[in-house]
């Protein structure tokens, strides 16, 4: 699990998370809300080490993530996968190299030995599990934005990380391709059964995908629960939330969760 | 204190540059990258190079030779011309020389590159993938550049007395013998050694700072081509200051060393 504690961090004077608190428990699919700019990223980047806090710590199955360097710090990260905003493909190399990246350096998938013999052939698996089949030897210039979040997420579920998070996972596309994306998350955390972690402002894909939504705000988590205890409470932001979708959680659930 | 941090704000850089510096050398000695990534870096970094360097080299020989000539032939001191362009190019034109095309060609690539990967979150989804991209991206190009600039350097030099050569039998019908025969005598291990190592130093310089500013860009497609300027600008700088220094000092030592030795 993952446990983070009195979380603080400023950039030049500027507070954007303060003292922020939050469990994540084995196995759950949590959804960050919260506003553009709030520091939704910047929290899921505190998690995997890329940010320093100023005080606060992470456990990650008892490591502290802001006390590691070198060695311990990639040992950890191992067990973790992360799906950018803008995908952040390796635009020298071919979707297949991009895809089979991790496991090429590793040899490892899941925790265990892999061959490297094997890997053409589960990277193909990947593709075709994200619906990408024969993009393999395209540049990720080529792909559009769809595509390249589709290549992006095969990126990361091909070494089964007991941990995955997405930046904003449907940001900047439209609203058909950004559903099946939310389809797509649901359905690789309910294969892999690890704990999933999506920061999104978007209310289609939270209370739709979501085991607990958490309202980020102000620096701290606000508000916590599961879509339907969530929607209820009374804060502003979920009030507005609420307009949004007529006061009625069914008018955009797509199926029972 | 904040006064004092803002004023000192580029000790913290140099302090961050020496550590990014260290880090990529270590990387020589244990954790070597894998070889495909070298060779990939050999051949972009040195052999795509080659047709630059050769103009260089080659123009700066001819330009040499022409002007030594003209200086020098009314003094009745034309047959140095030869050694002339070979001790110029060996001790300063040629490191020099190949170091500026080398930032141009190379540098600017690597900071350019380093930091579109940074800015679109391409490294740290690397790192994310418990990559190291210090091993990954920066080691191989230092490994290469380290081994490739020298080379080139030499090449540079021995296109340019080439260049040197024909002008100088070709077009001022001077015998090749004239041309060729002081330079054993006068041209030392010195000379050599001056040219070498400056060009290690260069070497290792370009390629550091324009690592390094390219892995700490921050922002967006503005700021990468602001960090490919300022690298090149200070890869520039740094590479003429040095080049005083070194030469100042490694001559001063050279004398001094003889004086007790030789």
């Amino acid at each position: 699990m993952i446990r983070i504690k009195n979380l603080y961090k400023s950039f030049n004077g500027n507070a954007v998370l303060r003292g922020l608190n939050l469990d994540i428990h084995k196995g759950e699919l949590l959804v960050i809300a919260g506003r553009s700019g709030s520091g939704k990223s910047v929290l899921l980047k505190h998690i995997i080490g890329l940010f320093k806090p100023n005080s606060g710590e992470i456990l990650i199955d008892d490591h502290d993530m802001t006390k590691l360097y070198g060695r311990a710090y990639y040992e950890v990260l191992k067990s973790f996968g992360i799906i950018f905003q803008g995908g952040a493909l390796f635009d020298s190399m071919t979707v297949r190299e991009n895809v089979g990246f991790y496991i090429h350096e590793h040899k490892m998938r899941g925790g265990k030995k892999f061959p490297l013999s094997d890997i053409d052939r589960i990277v193909e698996e990947a593709l075709v599990s994200v619906g990408l089949e024969g993009t393999a030897d395209l540049y990720p210039s080529s792909l559009s934005g769809g595509m390249q979040k589709r290549a992006a997420i095969a990126r990361s579920v091909i070494y089964q990380p007991k941990y995955l998070l997405y930046d904003e996972p449907t940001t900047g596309l439209d609203p058909i391709t950004a559903m099946t994306i939310a389809d797509l998350i649901l359905k690789k955390h309910r294969k892999l059964q690890g704990t999933t972690i999506v920061v999104s402002h978007d209310i289609y894909t939270m209370i739709n995908i979501a085991d607990k939504i958490a309202l980020h705000e102000d620096g701290v988590i606000k508000v916590q629960g599961t879509p339907d205890e969530f929607m209820k409470q009374d804060h502003p932001s979920i009030k507005a939330f609420n307009k949004v979708i007529g006061g009625n959680i069914e008018n955009i659930r797509e199926r029972k969760q | 204190m904040q006064y004092f941090l803002k004023q000192f704000h580029f000790l913290f850089v140099i302090g961050d540059y020496v550590r990014f510096t260290l880090a990529a050398f270590s990387c020589f000695f244990y954790r070597i990258p894998s070889w495909s990534l070298i060779r990939e870096q050999l051949y972009s970094l040195g052999v795509l190079s080659l047709g630059v360097v050769t103009l260089t080299g080659f123009s700066t020989g001819l330009v040499l030779a022409t002007q030594s000539y003209y200086q020098l032939y009314d003094k009745g001191l034309a047959g140095v011309t030869g050694l002339m362009v070979a001790k110029a190019m060996l001790t300063e034109l040629g490191p020099v020389l190949t170091a500026l095309m080398f930032v141009g060609r190379v540098g600017a690539a690597i900071t350019a590159e380093l930091a579109t990967m940074k800015v679109t979150e391409q490294i740290d989804a690397m790192v994310s993938m418990a990559v190291d991209p210090i091993r990954y991206l920066v080691a191989p190009r230092f490994i290469s550049a380290v081994f490739m600039f020298p080379i080139l350097t030499i090449y540079s030099v021995i296109m340019g007395v080439f260049g040197g050569y024909l002008i100088a039998v070709y077009f001022f019908d001077m015998a090749p013998t004239t041309f060729w025969d002081p330079i054993p005598t006068y041209v030392n291990p010195f000379d050599f050694w001056m040219g070498f190592i400056k060009a290690v130093v260069f070497g290792i310089l370009i390629v550091s700072i324009c690592c390094y500013k390219g892995m700490s860009t921050q922002g967006g497609a503005a700021d990468v081509g602001i960090a490919t300027t300022r690298a090149v600008v200070t890869s520039y700088v740094l590479i003429l200051v040095i080049n005083f220094v070194l030469t100042l000092g490694l001559n001063v030592l050279h004398t001094e060393f003889t004086r007790w030795f030789g």
